[in-house]
């Protein structure tokens, strides 16, 4: 007979039975013993599965020493040896869902391991961790614990065998967002119509593209002294000297470019070309300065209307960019102002 | 206004002495096409092929794709503004041969690059299945070709029509648009007098008054690539200052409307038999009333765009006195917000509404609107690429580009054409996992 | 596409002129488009100099 699948449970102080509130101090410790949800576990497991462990650790500990926690815990999983490790479920305890959403990435990421949770949908542990982590949907408390750790233990085979998830909604598991491609049983245009007239008659409806919501940042205070300023000139035009040097892609570009404009009064249309499929590049092609104004930038400055040009100026593209990725080229121009020691930037964009 | 469409089916297309359409197969004199098409002096020649459905056989560089139709009654009325002077489309008799598509290639038109530099631009491949993958997430799936191309199951005359030295690259696309039509047109006409296989009449008689009132907000183009003079959309009108108006949805089926020179996405084919048009007059009388279409553009301008957003969604509440409205827009982010900006008003106004949009690329949002009221949005396009094996034969602009573009190819799913459109016939999304 | 710049949060946006050429006017006369960026620019200092709370478009 083939080996057995080791199958490890992480538990919370409460789930663990180790105390309430008192003993969510505990750090992470292994029990060979079956603990709480472990025993419905064990009437789930087939002959050829087996549960070899469940560390239990108190949800304060694991909140405020987050990394410290998984690094212990990691350590006993280690000793434990499982190829699955089942986290929770954490349902709507929020301490809980993080540290079995942070486990699970790290078992997967570090140990190689089948990792899964399951949590309600509003755990902040869900929106911090669904995205890398496998997190079965469940109600906001212990009512389900056994279908609940029926569906987790279901995935985790499914993933041992490799087999393709099925969508979230069969399957059972918060949506990671991840796109797919699909062949919809209707055409686009006879889904818009019933959602349409779903939304007429006030009967449900699914958008299948859910939105985006931003919390935008706080205001940046103003600068009373531009004159003694460093200023910055940023596009995501995808102004690129001739040739695209960097390679910025023409549509949703993953990088930016820094080019120096040190010594110029002005930008010559025969060095730049632009990188950008979105709008009819004719017109900045033919004077660069119609997206980046280097040249009335170098008047203000020797008017002294701000005190000193960036010698560089930064450049990607925009269009069709996803959110997390604008975010990333966002932070990484943030950092390179910021060494540079530049005060204010003005962006163009098309 | 009635429009009854006098649908011959097309199952097989061949070479011979004289066009015309028998027992199902369109026998096409290609001398005489040629002649027909070189009417046009920017065109030196116009080579001719033919593609059918399951071939080893590769299309690139296409340039538009249209569904061979001629006017009946009246007569010779075909495509308004650019084939005939500027008349009423959309009543009438109109010959339509199903199962047939003109593709013409523009054999100055880069676009991808496939290599020694050499620019393949958008294909179409007729094999009988394509690889679709999406190299983020691992996804790889054989799927039958016609799943994936709405062309790919059509039999195609194959046009590379060639410009005349010196023409200007305004007069270049101008004439490909103009040969495109042209061949559509000569096909239908010269198919002859049989009796039809099957007849539609379009025609939006009263509907029961307690059925919600529906408009569709159709956008026509996006002048973030603004139209060239002489560009033809809307009865030849190339639509650079466009006011949102009214049509009749005949005449949009009908001629009226082709799409731009280089528009992603939206094939004249996809305008004849744009999907939401047909799909409303499908439930018009049983579950909606149609009450009409509103056209518009995407704009370059603030002010431009908040006075498309103000007059398309009055259009909408106060003159067609809709309940609800759906939305299209061509590919790009600027028209999605232009479109969101005038649901949005709708809803502000207490019209329901629910658009089309296509989110493709990397298969993670881009975020172009952000408003609780639209909250109903069906995806037309898919993420992911097309991986082509090697073909037998390949219909290019060039022997060189040809001989490039038999072996294998990766084609982002928005260039393989015919696998969205942004009117809404294509069943391929995506899905969320 | 200032909708957009609203929609993300960005505090301080000056309209442009058009998604072709922000900062420029293609059927201007070369002097009219370089004072058209010049006070497009000028805008944009203005705005970085003016308290804002939320997204505010400088016009």
């Amino acid at each position: 007979m083939a080996e057995r699948t080791r199958v490890a449970l992480y538990l919370n102080q409460f789930f663990g039975q180790l105390g309430g509130e008192e003993a969510a101090g505990a750090k992470p410790r292994l029990e060979r013993e079956v603990k709480g949800p472990g025993r419905a576990l064990l009437g789930l497991l087939d002959a050829s599965e087996e549960l070899v462990g469940t560390i239990v650790c108190g949800d304060s500990y694991a909140g405020d020493h987050p990394e410290l926690a998984v690094a212990e815990c990691l350590a006993l999983l280690r000793e434990l040896q499982p190829d699955v490790l089942l986290a929770g479920p954490a349902f709507n305890a929020g301490r809980y869902g993080v540290a079995c959403g942070a486990l699970c990435k790290a078992a997967a990421s570090e140990l190689g391991l089948c990792a899964i949770t399951g949590m309600f949908e509003e755990n902040p542990g869900a929106e911090l961790y669904r995205r890398d982590v496998l997190i079965v949907r469940t109600g906001m408390n212990a009512a389900t614990m056994r279908d609940t750790l029926a569906t987790m233990l279901r995935l985790a085979r499914k993933q041992r065998l490799a087999e393709p998830l099925g969508l979230p909604a069969a399957d059972g598991y918060l949506e990671q967002g991840k796109l797919q491609p699909a062949v919809a049983e209707q055409p686009a245009a006879n889904r818009l119509v019933d959602m349409l007239l779903a939304k007429l008659h006030g009967q449900p409806f699914r958008t299948e593209v859910p939105l985006p919501v931003f919390t935008p940042p706080p205001a940046p205070e103003p600068l009373d002294d531009l004159g003694t300023k460093l200023v910055a000139l940023i596009t995501d035009g995808g102004l690129v000297p001739a040739g695209n040097p960097d390679g910025i892609e023409a549509a949703a570009a993953t990088k930016f470019g820094v080019y120096s404009v040190a010594g110029r009064d002005s930008l010559d249309s025969v060095d730049y070309d632009v990188s950008h499929g979105g709008y009819d590049n004719r017109y900045v092609k033919a004077d660069p300065h119609r997206l980046v104004p280097l040249d009335v930038a170098r008047e203000l400055e020797r008017e002294g209307r701000i005190g000193r040009l960036y010698e560089n100026f930064l450049s990607t593209t925009g269009l069709t960019n996803p959110v997390q990725n604008s975010r990333r080229l966002g932070q990484g121009m943030a950092e390179h102002l910021k060494a540079a020691g530049v005060e204010a930037v003005i962006l163009t964009s098309t | 206004m009635r429009l009854t469409l006098e649908q011959h089916q097309v199952r097989e297309i061949a070479w011979g002495s004289r066009t015309k359409l028998d027992l199902g197969v369109l026998t096409v004199d290609r001398d005489e096409l040629v002649a027909e098409l070189l009417r046009d002096e920017r065109l030196t020649s116009a080579d001719l092929d033919l593609a059918s459905p399951g071939e080893a056989c590769r299309m690139v560089q296409l340039f538009d794709v249209v569904e061979p139709r001629a006017r009946l009654e009246p007569a010779g009325a075909d495509f308004p503004g650019i084939l005939s002077p500027v008349q009423a489309c959309g009543n009438g008799r109109t010959r339509v041969l199903r199962g047939a598509a003109v593709a013409v290639l523009d054999p100055t038109a880069p676009s991808a690059q496939l290599g020694r530099g050499l620019q393949a631009g958008h294909v179409l491949d007729m094999a009988p299945e394509v690889l679709l993958t999406q190299p983020r997430t691992g996804f790889s799936r054989r799927l039958p070709s016609t799943d994936v191309s709405l062309y790919a199951g059509l039999r195609h005359v194959v046009v590379v029509p060639r410009i005349a030295a010196g023409v200007s690259p305004d007069g270049a696309s101008q004439a490909l648009r103009v040969a495109s039509l042209r061949a559509a047109v000569y096909l239908a006409a010269h198919a002859g007098g049989g009796p039809p296989d099957d007849q539609q009449v379009l025609e939006l008689g009263p509907a029961p008054p307690d059925l919600p009132r529906v408009a569709y907000v159709y956008q026509l183009h996006s002048h973030q690539i603004p139209t060239l003079p002489g560009e033809p959309l809307l009865y030849g009108d190339n639509c650079r200052r466009l006011l949102p108006t009214l049509l009749h949805p005949n005449e949009v089926l009908d001629g009226a409307v082709v799409r731009s020179y280089y528009q992603l996405n939206m094939e004249t084919y996809g305008i004849q038999n744009n999907a939401i048009i047909l799909d409303l007059y499908r439930r018009h009388g049983r579950e909606l009333n149609f009450v009409g279409v509103v056209v518009n553009v995407a704009n370059q301008m603030a002010e431009e765009r908040e006075r498309c957003t103000t007059m398309s969604a009055n259009l909408v509440r106060w003159i067609l006195k809709a309940d609800g409205a759906v939305f299209s827009k061509t590919i790009g982010g600027a028209p999605h917000v232009d479109m969101a900006l005038v649901a949005e008003r709708c809803e502000e106004l207490g019209v329901k509404t629910a658009m089309l949009v296509s989110i493709a690329g990397e298969g993670q949002d881009s975020a172009l609107f952000n408003s609780p009221a639209l909250d109903a949005i069906v995806s037309a396009a898919t993420v992911g690429t097309v991986a082509l094996e090697p073909t037998e034969r390949v219909i290019a602009g060039s022997p060189a580009l040809a001989e490039v573009a038999q072996g294998a190819m990766t084609v982002g799913a928005g260039r393989f054409v015919g696998s969205v459109d942004h009117l809404g016939a294509g069943r391929l999304t995506s899905a969320r996992y | 596409m200032t909708p957009v710049a609203e929609m993300v949060g960005s505090h301080r946006i000056v309209l442009g002129n058009g998604i072709v050429h922000p900062l420029g006017a293609a059927e201007a006369s070369p002097q009219e488009e370089h004072a058209l960026r010049r006070r497009l620019v000028e805008r944009a200092l203005d705005a970085l100099a003016t308290p804002v709370a939320a997204p505010t478009i400088f016009r």
